[in-house]
């Protein structure tokens, strides 16, 4: 009971973690919605918002770079290679942000020579990220959807208080890369 | 503990991308001037850009009209366009994963069925 709970747990707070970074990252891809501060001070938290997403699956990272050229299955093998990808655009995009910043930096008391050269690359790694987003989550589409189902169903039978055991299968918590 | 060395993980392999960054950016390439670089660069730096695919998240400075500096409800555009493309790449997987999950339990079917009694 107390391990279905656990679970159950676990995935709210992965879909509601996962809900907010794709949230903001979209919002992060519209600077002309933000305004460029919003858009910079938005682009550094998501720096700290992935770590937090890539801490929440340190296991599965770890098995699967174990396992990578043995025993393995394609999908995994797929997902690691895409979320390689995607750290790296992540970290490319945050990087050259911080180069090309005209608010979150100067307003820390740094000005760096602006070069147009990080500007191409943050854009080029951009229009990638978004590429690579729409595959992450074209592979985690059946979680996504389970996930959501299984809570709204349980939240709408539930409104009080939750006194029958919470079960969630174990494949659904193994899924979320 | 743990979760401080895996911080440190993190950091330090994102360090190493920043650092193969700040390499790329010693190179000849990145040194060349716009009009002798390739296509793709070209038109990111702003000297021709075709319409329609690439999403108009993060186009800001030198940009004819695009005064990024302020909020405006005009960049919901860019959220749309971004989503549309997201939402085009997880309709096609999906339809693809779903028509060769059919095609095979098809053909395993059809093997159970053509395979002799032993």
């Amino acid at each position: 009971m107390a391990r279905g709970a656990g679970a159950q747990q676990r995935t709210t707070i992965n879909l509601a973690l996962d809900s907010a970074i794709f949230g903001a990252f979209l919002a992060a891809t519209a600077p002309r919605l933000t305004g460029i501060a919003i858009h910079e001070w938005l682009g550094i938290a998501f720096g700290v918002a992935i770590m937090t997403h890539l801490l929440l699956h340190w296991q599965w990272i770890i098995e699967v770079a174990r396992r990578f050229f043995g025993k393995v299955t394609w999908t995994a093998r797929v997902n690691y290679v895409l979320n390689t990808l995607l750290f790296i655009a992540m970290t490319i995009i945050i990087a050259t942000g911080l180069m090309i910043s005209e608010a979150a930096l100067p307003l820390l008391g740094m000005q760096l020579p602006h070069d147009h050269i990080w500007s191409q690359v943050h854009r080029l790694a951009s229009d990638a990220a978004v590429l690579l987003i729409g595959f992450h989550v074209a592979l985690h589409w059946r979680w996504i959807v389970h996930s959501t189902r299984r809570l709204l169903r349980i939240s709408t039978r539930r409104p009080a208080s939750i006194t029958e055991p919470v079960t969630v299968t174990s494949r659904a918590v193994r899924e979320v890369p | 503990m743990k979760i401080i060395g895996r911080t440190l993980i993190i950091l330090a392999a994102a360090l190493v991308i920043a650092g193969a960054l700040f390499a790329f950016r010693q190179t000849e390439y990145a040194r060349m001037p716009g009009e002798t670089r390739p296509g793709r660069m070209r038109i990111e730096a702003g000297e021709a850009r075709p319409g329609g695919f690439a999403p108009g998240g993060f186009e800001h400075r030198n940009r004819a009209g695009g005064d990024e500096h302020q909020a405006s409800l005009a960049g919901l555009v860019e959220v749309g366009k971004n989503l549309a493309i997201i939402a085009a790449i997880v309709a096609l997987v999906v339809m693809l994963e779903r028509v060769t999950r059919g095609l095979r339990q098809r053909t395993v079917a059809r093997q159970v069925e053509t395979e002799p009694p032993s």
